[in-house]
Formats: C-alpha cells, structure tokens, sequence
C-alpha cells in the first residue's frame, strides 16, 4: 500500500471516530429526556405491544398512526434488556450514523476531487443542532426515512435506478412525507428518460416486503397502504407549526380549504416542469442537488398539516449544498434558524410564543421566495451562464447559487 | 426506457402547455367552489351587521337590495368577485394580443396562472368578498376604450369603478391625469376627451357627496384618511395610516403590478415582492386581528 496515502487517510480516520465519539457525547446528554411526543404516543404503544404477549402477534395491539415497519422495531426494541427509552434513541443514532455517511458519500461524489469530503459530509451531518436534538434528544425519527432518501439521490447519482426504487421503497415504508422526493423522481423520469416506468413498480413491492413481519402478524397485505389513508385525515390544519405560508392563514377551516393548498402545490410543480421542457434544461449531477432541494421545499412550503420536522430531510439537503459550494451557506442557515427553536421548544429548552412562530415563518418565506429566484434565474436564463453549471472545474457549478 | 413511453412522453411534450391550460382553468374553479360559500369576517363587519362600514354606497345599495330578496347573498357576493378574477384575466389577454399581435397558449397559460391563482387574487376573492376584481375589470375596460378613443365610455367605466370602491378614486384621478398629460403633449387633446374629464369630475364630485355622509347627516371628507368611516375616527398615526392603505390598495398594487411585469422584464421581481408583502400584511392581520 502507498504509505504517502496511509499518511492522508489516517488524519481523516482519527476526525471521523473524534467527531463520532463528541456526537455520541452530546447525544447521551439528552438520552433522560422524556418529550410529550415520546411518552403519550411511543412509550404507549410500546406498553400495547408489551402486555400483548412475546409473540410476534403482540403487532396487532399496536395502537400507532406510524406504519408497521416502525411498529415492528419498537416491538423488537421492546425486547431488549434496557429502558425503552433508551433503546429507542439508540436506534436512532444509529441512524444518525448512517444518515452522516450516506451524507458523505453524497457530497463525495458530487465534490470528488476533494480529500475531505466524505469527512466533511459526515462530520458536519453528525454535529448538525437539528439532527442531534431529533434523535438523542426529541426522541423522534426522522433520520431514518432521510437516510433512505439520501441513499436515493446517491444512487440516482449513480445512475444506479433499481436501487433508487428501492430505497425511495423503504423510505416510503417508514414515512409518508418521503413524498418530498417523488416530484424530483418524476422530473428525471421525464427529462432523462434513462428508466422505464415500470421501475416504479418496485417501490409498492418493497413497502410491501417491510410490512412482511406485519402481514405474519395477521395483518391484511393491504396494511401496506391503508396506514396512510387515515395519516392523511389525521390533521385537519392548514399550519401545524412548519412555519410555511399557512401560519399566516390558520384560522381558516381546512375542512373547507384543506385540497386548495394541494392542487397549488402541484400548480408550481406544474410551472416549474413546464419551464425545465421549454428552456430543455437537462438534470446533471451540478444541478439536481438544487432542484431536489427546491422541488421537496416547495412541497413542504405549500403543503398543509406540515409537522414542524417535515423540514429535515430539505434542511440537510442544503447543508449538503452548502458544503459542495459554501456560497449557498445562508440557505441551510437560515433554514435552520427558522425551525430550531421549534425543536428547542419540543425538548423543553425556551417558549415559542406567537411571534417567534411569525419570525419564523416569515424568515422561512421569504428564504422560499428568493431560493425560487435565484434557482429559478440560474436554470432558465437564455445566456452562457447556464453552461457555467455544465463546467468541469470542481465547485464552479453552484458558483451563482 | 421503453419506446412506447419515449413516443408518450413526446406527445405530452408537444401538447404539456395545452394540459397545462387545462389544470389550471381546473384548479381555479375548484377552487373558487370550495370558498363560494364562505363567509369572511369582511361580510360582518362591512356589508351584513354594519353595512355603514361598507366604503360604497353603491355596492351598500347592491347588497341590502340582494340580502333581501335572495337566500343565496354569499354566493352571489362571491360570484361578482369570482367573474371580476375572470374578467381581469380576460382582458390581461386582450390587451397582451393586442401589444403583441398574437396570443399563443404559453403566454395564456403565464397569464390566466398569474391572474386566477395568484395567492392575492385568491385571497381577496376567495377568502373575503372584497369588490376590488370587479373595479380593476372596470379599471381595465376604461383603458380599452380609452386606447380605441372611447372616452365618455372610458370615463363612465372608471367612474363605476371608482362608485364601487371609493378607495380607487385616487387611482383613477392619477389615470385622467396621465392620460390627459399624455394627450396634451402629443397635441391630440380633443373636445370629446375634454368633455369625457369634465363628466368624470362631475361623478367624482357625487360620489365625494355620496359617499361622506355620517351618521348625523354631516359629512366629513378624506374617506381615505379615516380609520373608521363610522366613528369617523381618524387614523392614530403614519403607521396605521400606511397599513390602513396596504389593506385598501393590496388587490390593486399586486394585480396591477403583476399585469406590468408581463411586459416589463424589470418589473418581474419587484411584482413578486409586492404580492408577498401584500400575501403576508394580510395574512398577519389574520394572524392578530382577524382582518378579512
């Protein structure tokens, strides 16, 4: 092996495990933290399944509006011979530590050039305020369907599509909002042309082969899908403290103005295809970090019942962006900034009365509004800027962004 | 890929602008459906419980005639503002065929999206029963025939505008007055133009006189310089007189604006601008004060 080689790697290997060991650190201080969200709905279903029996049909008390891959880890956590609590905050830094590689070899293979940018995805990804207090501190989940997510892009990098479709599959089996990523997917579909859409068919079989320890249990195969039907009835309100446009219009009834929000949504979807076909803009790897990130923001932007964490997986997306190109570095920050203390509030740190909550949503409008322009201005302007995105030399392809 | 998706996909391509045209038309009236019967807190506070507050004596007549002879005086409040989005966009392009010589589906696609979905538009129509899409029709058909040398039906248009929102009376006085400067300069000030100004001085003069009557009969002037037309109290200070004006020329400053930008490229980013600052003035109103 080339010594001057084992010279570079082995300041890399003791940041990483140095990094590791500090984001293990800071996570195991919050590892007591017993949140609202923790102890009146996972801790409660965790008890059902408990008291049910040592049997895998110990499922079918599950009494949880998360679908039934969830359900069937809190079973097995259950059975582990430490504090609930604890297990499951396990489990989710462990997904932290997954979703910080995935990041890294996201940002590797956008950066390749570049020495440290595995290290740099996963350090930064590690160390993030919002990851750190969702999984070891919140208690909640959310790195896990982002992982898969990110593995998607980095497979669709990859040009690797099956696996796209397979881990789009499990993230949709885990969580509904990995619907963030389907207008990207759609996209590409339509503008590269390089997968067939019956590709698609292999993310309902693989949502279908993470319900198999449901379907044993005694579920119907329909569980598969049927837990999203009453998911999407669930909260009935415009705003549900994503600070997006509908925290300016909460008091109006979502029995009565619930889809018009939806069919907006897929209005500026719509514009924004339209554009990409007439102007013939192609997807590459320097512009579909971008678009991914615009496509999966505008989602939770004009979505309604967006739950303050739908926000993750568009928060690392951009300090994804912000590592391959640090000119983008007020996106994430300001991005951040309009939904940590949401978190701070969730894990018991500070209020967040009515006029944080409108700085917030006001931060976050008008960050969506200027990301539009100046995305939208890169992508479909008629001169030679636009093949400054196309340019080899490494970082230059976001150097308008 | 296969190649029957590659000759699907082409022939969507070539045909996406006229689906596009279609969801959008779709979407606008679906909307439109789901608010026709809603009743914003406007509908109390300014034409049902106290009709004084109403800024229209004509549109106050309207209404008390229409409240008591029919059952259904929301929807058909929410029909007037609903056909005034559909005559903005109409006319948005007119007058886009008639600069340009031809309408082709992507420019009437940007347009109707921009006048039936924009997020101002829909809020004023939709969630409050505000008349202002009817005076901008009006508004618009004024400058039609004013371009065809329709003068006394130009006046006679913005005039109606301005008798169903005296808000508009400033806007429409600074039309005449460019207009009339315009014409002058280009030495084509006619005797027909001359008596169109006089007549629309005449209508501002009625409605001036129409329109400032108290309740003890009195009168009192600048409407616009009054927080609340029936305690005439006037408004505390620059801020809430600013703020007052954002809530009376929100509609006209957004549309307005947006039907600039279509022809001026510079105009694009300050028009989106204007309609998020209107988008969230309104939309903090509700927040704390339950505004419209």
């Amino acid at each position: 092996m080339n010594p001057s080689k084992n010279r570079t790697r082995y300041p890399i290997y003791i940041l990483l495990a140095t990094v590791s060991v500090i984001a293990v650190s800071i996570r195991c201080l919050g590892r007591d933290i017993i949140t609202a969200d923790f102890e009146n709905c996972l801790n409660l279903w965790h008890l059902d399944m408990l008291h049910a029996g040592p049997g895998i049909d110990a499922l079918l008390a599950y009494t949880g509006d998360y679908p039934m891959p969830y359900a069937f880890i809190i079973w097995l956590l259950g059975k582990l011979p430490i504090p609930f609590l604890y297990s499951w905050k396990l489990f989710n830094v462990l997904f932290d530590f997954a979703l910080a590689v995935t990041a890294g070899k996201v940002v590797k293979q956008l950066k390749p050039g570049h020495p440290y940018s595995f290290v740099l995805g996963f350090c930064i990804t590690l160390l993030l305020p919002n990851v750190i207090l969702n999984s070891g501190f919140w208690g909640q989940c959310d790195c896990v369907y982002t992982t898969f997510l990110l593995a998607a892009f980095y497979f669709w990098l990859r040009k690797k599509y099956p696996a796209v479709m397979l881990m789009l599959g499990i993230a949709f089996s885990f969580k509904l909002q990995s619907i963030f990523f389907m207008p990207f997917l759609l996209i590409a579909y339509w503008l590269e042309r390089k997968f067939s859409i019956l590709q698609f068919l292999l993310i309902p079989v693989t949502m279908f082969v993470m319900n198999i320890p449901a379907i044993l249990a005694g579920y119907s195969p329909m569980i598969t899908f049927t837990k999203y039907i009453g998911l999407t009835t669930e909260c009935p309100w415009l705003y549900y403290y994503y600070p997006n446009i509908w925290f300016f219009y909460q008091i109006r009834p979502y029995y009565r103005f619930g889809t018009s929000p939806i069919l907006l949504t897929v209005v500026v979807l719509l514009i924004f295809v339209l554009l990409l076909v007439k102007k013939k803009v192609r997807l590459n790897q320097e512009n579909a970090l971008p678009i991914l990130l615009w496509t999966a923001y505008t989602c939770a932007f004009f979505l309604p019942a967006m739950h303050e964490r739908y926000g993750y997986f568009m928060e690392l997306l951009a300090v994804i962006m912000a590592i391959v190109n640090i000119r983008s570095l007020w996106i994430p920050l300001i991005m951040i900034a309009c939904t940590l203390p949401k978190y701070l509030f969730a894990v018991g740190i500070g209020e967040n009365p009515l006029s944080i909550q409108m700085a917030e949503a006001f931060g976050n409008s008008v960050l969506y509004v200027v990301y539009t322009c100046v995305l939208w201005s890169q992508l479909f302007q008629r001169n030679e800027h636009r093949h400054l995105l196309k340019s080899e030399k490494e970082g230059k392809a976001y150097a308008e962004i | 890929m296969l190649k029957f998706e590659h000759t699907v996909i082409e022939w969507i391509n070539d045909h996406m602008i006229y689906f596009a045209l279609g969801f959008v038309l779709i979407v606008a009236v679906w909307i439109r459906a789901a608010g026709c019967d809603y009743v914003g807190n406007d509908y109390h506070f300014s034409l049902y419980d106290i009709p004084e507050n109403c800024q229209s004596f004509l549109y106050r007549s309207l209404v008390g005639f229409l409240i008591e002879r029919s059952d259904f005086i929301v929807i058909l409040l929410k029909c007037f503002s609903y056909a005034g989005d559909f005559a903005v966009a109409m006319l948005a392009m007119l007058f886009w065929r008639q600069r340009h010589s031809r309408l082709n589906a992507t420019a009437a696609f940007f347009l109707l999206t921009a006048c039936l979905l924009s997020p101002v538009v829909l809020i004023y129509s939709m969630g409050g029963m505000k008349v202002d899409s009817l005076c901008m029709t009006l508004l618009l058909v004024g400058i039609l025939c004013f371009r065809k040398k329709w003068f006394l039906p130009a006046a006679f248009a913005v005039a109606l505008a301005a008798f169903l929102s005296p808000a508009y009376w400033p806007v429409v006085i600074v039309l005449s007055c460019l207009a009339a400067i315009k014409q002058k300069k280009e030495g084509t000030l006619s005797l027909p133009m001359a008596a169109a100004l006089l007549c629309l001085l005449c209508l501002l003069v009625l409605s001036v006189f129409l329109e400032n009557r108290g309740m003890d009969n009195g009168y009192f002037w600048g409407k616009l310089f009054v927080f609340n037309p029936l305690t005439r109290e006037s408004y505390a200070g620059p801020g809430q007189w600013l703020t007052g004006m954002v809530k009376l020329y929100g509609y006209f400053f957004a549309t307005g604006s947006l039907l600039l930008a279509f022809d001026h490229r510079k105009m694009r980013l300050p028009a989106l601008f204007v309609q998020l600052a209107v988008l969230l003035y309104v939309g903090w109103q509700q927040t704390y004060a339950l505004a419209i």
